[in-house]
């Protein structure tokens, strides 16, 4: 059976491989004081750059990702001739902030698509074993399961004859986060008794399944990124 | 032979609680134990006392000391009970740290220190041992009930432990899935491995248990070594049939005139056909069940038929799918997605209206006989998992709706819980007709008068009674249908 496209596929293992997921962590802060002290040039060159990486992932959520942003530039398109009302400022200024941000949203989606072993075992490589490494990694982990309660409570409201609107945003907000909060809540007490008895806490040397390496491809990567930190923080100074 | 693991617990409390009381127990190294007894009586606390995740997670008092493999279990350093313990939780899904099958089997290894190469050739083993190697790459989300067990007994192998718990390990499991579960138990006990097994449904356990420890009120009541314990008793213990060949229905098959029609439906799952040209009625005060093996269709059938999928089905009580939803009822396998308000009276008379006193007066009497009147102004979703699903299930009753449909209403249930929703469902059944999705046998014949059997090679509705080992049999052989002949009308 073929799982092409898909998290977990065998393109994304080879990918893996090649690119040390802590070189996305690192893009992800260099990036971010990029976006936030650079000009225009650096955020295009930022976005194209964190597209192409999420191309080399899957081709399938490079093409949602611009046809979602391209949606949202239409979007801020059209309220622009009435910015003048604070209700659609706000949606506005909204939208703005994560077009801006997104390229680090872009090399999260990136960071997503590796398997939680691959996660662990990149952080167990820098010596970062305990809180910081497992709450990243079990971050990702729930990010299809909440697509998937996500789901599940859409149907069950559906039939108990709840209908989300956004005119009733505070009510909507509470149909959806109140049952998922319970079920995350109930998930990561299970998880927690999981990874106890599998001994994460056990004090002893530890190991990889997976074999992460930092390769010319990760130090290229970083460099790159440097230099448009650098380029950033040159126009400031 | 050596004692594995003993317990002696003078008390347990959770708080002010007393949980566990005057209780001895010790067990041999290769043996199967049962702890089975109704929900709350003190089997899953037990089970965490003995895998250490009290107090590792789980706080409480303990006045009494429970001996791993001879030493005491709190001077074991932390983590280091995992070289020893392996334990598979009641929804394997929820207790996969990792998302793909072979790092998530990979995982115990990692955390003691095993080098890569001796893991990659335990983890090839244990997938071997388990004939999972095919699904090696698969991410956890899209595996099926059976597999996410396999996957969960895999991880327990790599470190080679000496003891295996098991909570309540077929409540999401498929009657083939069952089978293939005891047969693994088999290899495991050959294997040597000590496994404790908490669990309601015994039928698949009765060939290889060592004992089943049976336990009331937080004490162990009684313990039977394998042979001792007949189906009379487990009926006067209030346990789960040991023998499901042994059981017959309850319901004499009714005639009623036609009430609910469905015609010459197609169930899809995304562009997969699933079930093509079903056909069949349903009479007034009828309760079907449905039953078949995981993946044929049953959920997707259901949610079809309520409104959730199919934008056109030839249904009596509404083509569209907005007249289905309106109609029609389901509660889903996982009722938490179907509670939303603060307490469990809101919850039930958000249906109703709280103005007309025969409605307050009808929550109050089902909240009554599903023993949830005291839990009445307490937020629904911290109900235990029972609880939940009787308050969805009466929720569901209070609807109002002209067809109510019920997905696996008993998986993880008790006799006596399994036996409320039954007396309810029949009872509401004088109202309206009831479908029921189950893998449960012993609610079957206790509360269906006809079956729908979707098989791989088609699907036959039939009466239960008179046709209880031709069910079985179906069940057995993995959904293949016989000729009509065969059936009782």
């Amino acid at each position: 059976m073929s799982y092409k496209g898909e998290k977990n596929n065998i393109n994304s293992y080879q990918l893996s491989d090649k690119i040390n997921p802590l070189t996305i962590v690192g893009l992800i802060l260099l990036f971010s004081v990029v976006l936030t002290v650079g000009g225009e040039y650096q955020y295009w060159i930022a976005l194209a750059f964190a597209s192409g990486l999420l191309l080399l992932f899957s081709l399938r959520k490079t093409l949602s990702t611009i046809l979602t942003l391209a949606i949202i530039w239409g979007i801020l398109y059209l309220l622009k001739p009435y910015l003048g009302s604070v209700f659609v400022g706000s949606i506005y200024t909204l939208l703005l902030i994560i077009i801006k941000f997104s390229p680090i949203f872009i090399l999260g989606r990136a960071l997503s698509s590796y398997s939680s072993s691959h996660l662990i075992a990149a952080f167990r490589k820098i010596g970062i074993d305990g809180g910081i490494g497992i709450g990243i990694t079990v971050f990702f982990r729930f990010i299809p399961e909440i697509s998937i309660r996500m789901k599940e409570i859409n149907d069950g409201m559906k039939i108990r004859g709840f209908k989300a609107s956004i005119f009733k945003p505070i009510k909507t907000f509470e149909l959806y986060f109140v049952p998922l909060m319970y079920k995350c809540i109930d998930i990561s007490d299970t998880l927690t008794c999981s990874i106890i008895s599998k001994g994460i806490e056990y004090d002893g040397k530890k190991t990889s399944f997976h074999e992460v390496k930092i390769t010319f491809i990760d130090i290229a990567m970083m460099i790159g990124g440097m230099i448009l930190l650098g380029a950033s923080l040159w126009k400031i100074f | 032979m050596e004692n594995i693991l003993e317990a002696v617990i003078k008390s347990f409390h959770y708080g002010e609680d007393l949980i566990l009381k005057d209780l001895k127990m010790s067990v041999k190294k290769g043996e199967i134990i049962v702890l089975t007894g109704l929900s709350g009586c003190g089997k899953t606390t037990l089970l965490r006392l003995l895998n250490g995740l009290i107090p590792s997670f789980y706080d409480g008092d303990l006045d009494g000391e429970i001996k791993i493999l001879g030493k005491d279990i709190t001077t074991y350093k932390k983590g280091e009970l995992a070289k020893y313990i392996g334990n598979v939780f009641q929804n394997p899904k929820d207790q996969f740290f990792c998302d793909v099958v072979e790092d998530e089997i990979a995982l115990v290894g990692e955390n003691l220190g095993l080098d890569r190469d001796t893991l990659k050739e335990k983890v090839e083993k244990a997938m071997d041992l388990l004939g999972i190697n095919h699904i090696s790459k698969k991410s956890i989300f899209k595996l099926s009930g059976g597999e996410r067990q396999k996957v969960a007994i895999a991880g327990t192998l790599i470190y080679d432990t000496d003891i295996i718990f098991f909570d309540e390990p077929s409540s999401s499991l498929d009657y083939d899935s069952i089978k293939h579960f005891s047969e693994i138990l088999l290899r495991l006990k050959a294997m040597g491995k000590t496994i404790i097994i908490a669990e309601h449904r015994l039928y698949y356990l009765k060939e290889i248990f060592s004992r089943l420890i049976y336990i009331k009120d937080g004490t162990i009541c009684d313990v039977f070594p394998n042979g001792s314990l007949s189906n009379n008793k487990c009926k006067e213990l209030e346990l789960r049939t040991l023998n499901e060949r042994e059981l017959i229905s309850e319901k004499e098959p009714i005639a009623a005139k036609s009430y609910i029609k469905v015609n010459k439906a197609c169930i899809h799952q995304g562009k997969r056909t699933l079930i093509e040209d079903l056909t069949f009625e349903l009479g007034e005060s009828e309760i079907m069940g449905v039953i078949g093996s995981n993946g044929i269709g049953k959920s997707t059938l259901a949610k079809a038929l309520c409104g959730l999928s199919e934008k056109y089905l030839d249904v009596s009580y509404g083509n569209k799918q907005r007249e289905r939803l309106r109609n029609s009822y389901c509660v889903l396998q996982d009722v938490d997605a179907q509670i939303f308000l603060d307490t469990v009276e809101n919850e039930l008379i958000f249906c109703k209206d709280k103005n007309s006193e025969s409605d307050l007066e009808k929550i109050r009497e089902y909240l009554k006989d599903t023993n949830l009147w005291h839990k009445k102004t307490n937020h629904p979703q911290k109900l235990s998992g029972g609880q939940k699903q009787r308050l969805a299930i009466i929720t569901s009753f209070l609807s109002g709706r002209k067809l109510i449909i019920l997905d696996e209403p008993t998986s993880g249930l008790d006799y006596k819980s399994m036996k409320i929703m039954s007396d309810l469902t029949t009872e509401k059944a004088k109202e309206i007709p009831i479908i029921i999705i189950t893998h449960d046998l012993e609610l079957l014949f206790k509360t269906c008068h006809s079956v729908l059997m979707l098989g791989d090679n088609g699907y036959k509705k039939i009466s239960v009674k008179g046709n209880e080992a031709l069910i079985m049999d179906f069940m057995d052989k993995k959904g293949n249908l016989l000729k009509e002949e065969n059936y009782v009308k």
